[in-house]
């Protein structure tokens, strides 16, 4: 008897890799049997200020970086830009300094909540910041051709396994990635993938390629953590109205008598 | 009708004017095509094509000659045509499209007839057991236009006409058109006489804050709609389609215009607290039968109703009821009381109507591409503008 | 090159008769209605964006000056439903447009309409021409 329990607890040590890889047991499933990542959703670290490790300085907390391999796989002038636009963030980030929307991935790691609104046909995500949206198409559709560049993209989603896997093209090349200037060119095209890790736990990946800015593909991942409080919801954050008054409050129009 | 050579790689969206007129009376069909294709959609607007012999019908039916793949927008007369020989065929279709047009506004009696038959029609349901109102519409009529509104400097440039191109100005296109919508409530429907019960002091604040807009005295004095404010309940701009999904606990309106999400929720929670306020609201929704019914309050003071009613205050609390009348229809009524500027509710009424197969909500970056600010004041967000 | 209109003709005229109520923002504070502007030039680019698309036209004015003009219009998701492309309307293509001149005193007004040489109107929804 003493071997045969030994035996067993000897295979199930070792058959627990195997286990560990197995999908995430207890997460909520929508009707169609998918993972149902509805609800309110929020990261919990510095990726906005910088996705790179950073040191904290006044208003900016420290954080260690979010990148695999640690530092973004610039090409040598476009890192040039990027120091350039560090110097000038204050006045030159676009989500910072006007309000614009964050593009794709940066809208997701905001120090906003955002709210993920799905169906099996559609996944919205729902951004605090600035009432930010997409869509995310998950009815087999595929990229539009011809149109236009979009502030967040076009993005079309399908489910491999239990993994939302989401191919972003048509990004506007005015956004920038976080508030340390680090930027892309019109070619950027991101795959993010959502995994829910438990009932409250998202593991968020993006694979970032620009063969215009970047030496190859490069990639960042984050926990996104469910916001749990009763009743919680978005609320707004009208940062182009704040901007607005703080730039033309006291402004007169061109022509107008003084 | 010509054949549909959708193209290769795409979406097609074609319009096909029909040859087979009924020989004995009218038609007025408008199909919408969707053979699903592999990797795609068509969305297809077809007239005319082979109506009844005996009178009238008016049928929405799903077809089938998409693309494999992608979109194509095509008007085809003739696959394949050469240039002259499209441009003959151009011509009879745009005889068609006109043919088919005055039969469209000479239809109407027959529809009414269909719609009392449409009266059996009941709705397919969510899984909680709800209407399933979900999918993409066009709000048409849900406008707080007064019967003596005061004269506004914003509207005088009416008197030139439209100011862009056609093709701006029309919306997303539904398959009910124009017969459908013709008889339905719009706008203000109480007071009946569209005279709103202003007290005189609000009134006579909106007329000052007016005569400041045009040249605008300062930022305040520029259009909301024009400074990207969120619209609030009316301010939307309707040419910009609107979609529905419901999921258990909450019924959610998103606008394409500004990008702006309602959540309705009807997981019996209570608004929020007296101090967040927002210029959409805070919207808790239950069901009264197969009625929406949606309670709105925590607004703040900062948007538009209409033109000749450019504010509000903070006291409004909206009452909204969501009731689907047929396949294309939804009926909208919203109710609006402020008790700092009228001395009674308003009852404006309004409908959805399901936009035309196929159609996506789109991004409507506002902030991000408005010139008017600048043009307005002579600056830019950004250094050297 | 050859412009690519594809319009779908009829759905614009179906839609002239269900205009919303609730449109587009005045542009009384941007255009004066006093000053109607024609202008002929070339295309140097458009840029497709909401809330207004903007077609930029290089203009020779009476000294043979060139002056980029911009004239706004409605916002880009129209035109992408009714099947226009980025690559629409090429570079170099000859134009008229009417419109109103903003009040700012720029080379700057609103596109009421857009015309080829040859009187066919752009984004009217009433033809799809094709050129040489």
């Amino acid at each position: 008897m003493r071997s045969v329990l030994s035996f067993a607890f000897w295979t199930f040590l070792l058959a627990l890799p195997a286990w560990a890889q197995a999908p995430a047991r207890g997460i909520p499933r929508a009707a169609d049997g998918k993972p149902d990542l509805n609800g309110l959703w929020q990261v919990l670290n510095t990726a906005a200020w910088d996705l790179e490790d950073h040191n904290g300085s006044l208003r900016v907390p420290a954080g260690q970086g979010v990148v695999e391999g640690g530092v973004i796989p610039y090409q040598a002038s476009m890192l040039a830009r990027k120091r350039e636009n560090f110097q000038t963030r204050d006045i030159n980030d676009p989500a910072e300094a006007a309000c614009y929307m964050p593009g794709v991935p940066r809208a997701t790691y905001m120090p906003y909540p955002f709210e993920i609104i799905q169906n099996s046909k559609l996944i919205t995500m729902s951004y605090e910041f600035g009432h930010t949206r997409r869509s995310i198409f998950t009815d087999g559709t595929p990229h539009p051709t011809g149109f236009p560049d979009f502030w967040m993209g076009d993005s079309r989603g399908r489910w491999e396994g239990d993994t939302l896997v989401v191919d972003v093209t048509n990004l506007d090349d005015r956004t920038w990635l976080d508030h340390a200037g680090n930027h892309h060119s019109d070619a950027l095209h991101v795959v993010e993938r959502y995994t829910m890790t438990s009932p409250d736990h998202v593991l968020y990946e993006a694979t970032l390629e620009d063969s215009k800015v970047f030496t190859r593909p490069w990639k960042i991942s984050m926990p996104l953590y469910r916001r749990m409080e009763k009743n919680v919801r978005i609320l707004e954050y009208e940062c182009v109205q704040y901007i607005q008054e703080q730039k033309y409050g006291n402004a007169k129009p061109v022509g107008a008598k003084p | 009708m010509s054949g549909a050579n959708a193209s290769p790689t795409g979406r097609s969206n074609q319009l096909m004017t029909g040859a087979n007129a009924s020989p004995a009376g009218r038609s007025n069909q408008l199909m919408s095509g969707a053979n699903a294709s592999p990797a795609g959609r068509s969305n297809q607007l077809m007239t005319g094509a082979n109506a009844s012999p005996a009178g009238r019908s008016n049928q929405l039916m799903t077809g089938a000659n998409a693309s494999p793949a992608g979109r194509s927008n095509q008007l085809m007369t003739g696959a394949n045509a050469s240039p002259r020989r499209s441009n003959q065929l151009m011509r009879r279709t745009l005889l068609h499209i006109a043919v088919a047009c005055i039969l469209a506004t000479g239809s109407l009696p027959a529809l009414q007839a269909q719609n009392q038959n449409a009266a059996k029609w009941t709705a397919a349901r969510t899984p909680d057991g709800h209407p399933d109102m979900q999918g993409m519409w066009a709000r048409r009529g849900a406008a707080m236009a007064e019967s003596n509104a005061p004269k506004t400097p914003l509207s005088e440039f009416g008197a030139t006409g439209q100011p862009y191109p056609t093709v701006f100005n029309t919306g997303v296109s539904t398959p009910q058109a124009a017969t459908a919508l013709a008889n339905r409530p719009a706008g203000i429907i109480e007071p009946a006489d569209r005279v709103l019960p202003w007290r005189p002091e609000a009134d006579a604040a909106r007329r000052e804050f007016l005569s400041h807009m045009i040249p605008p005295a300062s930022l305040k004095y520029v259009e909301a709609s024009a400074r990207c404010v969120p619209p609030g309940l009316l301010g939307g701009d309707d040419r910009h389609p609107y979609q529905i999904i419901q999921r258990p606990g909450s019924f959610v309106l998103m606008y394409e215009y500004n990008h702006v999400t309602r959540v309705v929720y009807t997981d019996g929670r209570p608004h929020v607290g007296p101090n967040i306020r927002l210029y959409m609201g805070d919207s808790i929704g239950k069901w009264e039968g197969d009625t929406l019914v949606v309670d709105t309050t925590n607004f703040n003071d900062k948007t538009s109703f209409s033109q000749a009613i450019p504010f509000h205050s903070d006291a409004l609390h909206t009452v909204e009821r969501f009731t689907m009348v047929d396949p294309y229809i939804i009926d909208y009524q919203l109710t609006i009381e402020d008790p700092t500027m009228f001395t009674a509710p308003i009852r404006i009424a309004g409908t959805f109507a399901a936009a035309a197969k196929g159609a996506e909500l789109m991004e409507f970056a506002c902030a991000e591409g408005s010139q008017t600010l600048p043009n307005i004041f002579g600056f830019g967000l950004f250094p050297g503008q | 090159m050859r412009i690519n209109l594809w319009v779908i003709t009829a759905t614009a005229v179906l839609l002239a008769l269900a205009v919303p109520a609730a449109a587009h923002h005045s542009f009384a504070a941007e255009f004066d209605s006093d000053r109607p502007v024609t202008v002929k030039g070339t295309v140097t680019k458009m840029d497709w964006v909401n809330p207004h698309s903007w077609i930029y036209v290089d203009v020779k004015d009476q000294g043979g000056k060139v002056v980029n003009w911009r004239f706004e219009m409605g916002p880009v998701n129209a035109l992408l439903r009714m099947g226009w492309r980025k690559d629409s309307i090429p570079a170099g293509t000859a134009v008229e447009i009417q419109g109103y001149r903003a009040k700012s005193g720029q080379p700057v007004a609103n596109a009421k309409q857009v015309k080829l040489p040859d009187g066919r109107e752009l984004f009217s929804g009433g033809s799809a021409p094709t050129l040489p």
